[in-house]
């Protein structure tokens, strides 16, 4: 059967443009020597190793992995205490800490994305005793989400990202920054909100639901789906981004998170292009 | 080295939607991790009682002595909610929840539990912590939902492989792989002369000795 998927106004009535811009990317070409011209220039002095996904550079304070897949990267400071196990003398602030995340966005280097503060979140840890069974909360340090556009349209999936973690004495306790470069290669027609949801309501997530059931969808929004950063892709697929909940009797409460694409790219053109994963597993329609 | 199992759920017949990518997420994790492969069930033969402690909570079959209890490390990939994790077939009742599980008792020292909501923060020492940890050290997942995807378990495995510890490794498999919305969490035990918070893979550095009687419980949540 079809899924009845209940939609609220906003969603009912989301437009989205009728050409949509594609992205190639363009491979990173990271070498050690690279590699090892980026840790410089993070005041990590150390030898770079091929550690198959990543090339890692650590030295006794820093560790820095660059993805050998796009153009990502995460620097971590060794003995970070990521639990707050030790006494924490002072919090940074949430201002102290988006300056200091801006900073290492600017040491790493701009892309071709424009990098916006989506959140600052708190590395929340409860310790619980037999004594405090319901567990004592401290904050680990502060974590400043950044989130990308391109062209004005916002970068969606794991693959397009940014995260900051500044530690309690101010300090980049943990950070990456997840990207690809690339080019533009033209613009392909838009698959109207309406058909994608009518695709996902066809879809193998909902097609042996119960008549009882219920689809809620909560949100739409749409982006260009970057991948993971561990893994090669060919071109940024234009996509809707769902979440919104399932509800059967079982589990009543099931939320989900699901990618649609939004513009449907042909399989031949993309061999001819070498475009790797134009239908990454992660869409569901 | 190390011993592992999986269980994946698909096809949920309509007792919750179903679901494309646990299949390759648990595999990618039981074909690239250095250990030893001991089990893996997916779909309809993937049970609730494979993870729960026999004559515990209701219904009390349990089995978990033979599978999930009876290797280092598991990895569950379906659906989740706090008061626990979901199958597709009623062997049982199609829920293995906190009050029928008692996990590390014979073996079991980490758990991924890659489903929605089982570590929700609310209430969480309560529903997992206490009852649950009898020797295990971590329980690995998620505060919030999270996306259905193919390539976390192999993610995991290649930072544990890595030699990150346990606890980074699955930080940045969840850092990779979901947007920023969606928070991991784990919760983790300790008791005296144990430290979990340092623990590796076997071979990939130190894993401390069982806190069978933990003392102190820590959770941990952040943003992906």
């Amino acid at each position: 059967m079809n899924a009845q998927l209940e939609l609220p106004t906003q969603v009912q009535a989301f437009q989205a443009p009728r050409e949509l811009p594609l992205y190639a990317t363009v491979p990173p070409g990271w070498t050690r020597d690279t590699v090892s011209a980026l840790a410089t220039r993070l005041d990590l002095q150390a030898d770079v190793a091929d550690a198959g996904p990543w090339f890692v550079c650590r030295s006794d304070a820093w560790t820095l992995e660059v993805y050998q897949a796009s153009n990502s990267l995460r620097l971590e400071r060794n003995g970070f205490d990521a639990e707050a196990r030790a006494p924490i003398k002072a919090q940074a602030d949430r201002d102290r800490a988006v300056v200091v995340a801006h900073r290492f966005l600017s040491d790493v280097g701009a892309t071709k994305a424009q990098a916006t503060v989506a959140s600052v979140t708190e590395l929340q840890v409860l310790k619980a005793t037999k004594e405090h069974r319901e567990g004592e909360r401290s904050v680990a340090g502060l974590q400043v989400n950044f989130q990308y556009t391109l062209d004005g349209l916002w970068l969606v999936g794991p693959g397009a990202k940014a995260q900051v973690t500044v530690a309690p004495g101010g300090q980049i306790a943990q950070a990456y920054r997840f990207t690809r470069d690339v080019k533009q290669v033209g613009t392909r027609p838009t698959v109207a909100a309406e058909v994608a949801l009518r695709r996902f309501a066809q879809s193998t997530a909902l097609a042996q639901l119960p008549a009882g059931a219920r689809v809620r969808v909560d949100s739409i929004q749409l982006g260009l789906l970057s991948l993971p950063p561990t893994e090669v892709q060919g071109v940024l697929l234009p996509a809707y981004v769902l979440r919104g909940e399932i509800s059967t009797e079982l589990l009543p409460h099931a939320g989900f998170i699901s990618y649609l694409a939004a513009a449907d790219l042909d399989e031949g053109e993309a061999k001819r292009q070498r475009w790797q994963q134009i239908r990454p597993t992660l869409l569901a329609a | 080295m190390g011993t592992i199992g999986i269980e994946w759920v698909r096809k949920y017949h309509g007792l919750a939607g179903d679901l494309s990518n646990t299949k390759p997420q648990a595999e990618g994790f039981y074909n690239t991790l250095a250990a030893t492969r001991q089990f893996a069930w997916g779909d309809d033969l993937a049970w609730d009682q494979d993870f729960e402690q026999k004559n515990v909570g209701s219904p009390t079959a349990g089995t978990d002595t033979t599978w999930a209890d009876n290797v280092d490390m598991v990895f569950f990939s379906g659906h989740g909610s706090p008061s626990g994790f979901y199958f597709g077939v009623k062997t049982d009742d199609a829920q293995a929840k906190s009050t029928e599980i008692r996990w590390g008792d014979r073996d079991l020292e980490w758990i991924v539990l890659d489903a929605c909501n089982v570590l929700e923060e609310n209430g969480v020492f309560n529903r997992w912590g206490w009852p649950v940890f009898r020797g295990l050290h971590i329980i690995l997942g998620f505060h919030t939902t999270t996306s259905d995807e193919a390539d976390r378990g192999r993610i995991l495995a290649q930072y544990l492989n890595a030699g990150n510890t346990v606890r980074q490794a699955w930080i940045k498999a969840c850092q990779d792989t979901e947007g920023s919305d969606v928070q991991w969490a784990y919760l983790r035990a300790d008791a005296p002369g144990t430290d979990t918070y340092n623990d590796h893979w076997w071979g990939k550095g130190s894993v401390s000795a069982d806190p069978v009687n933990p003392n102190v419980l820590y959770y941990a949540r952040g943003a992906c």
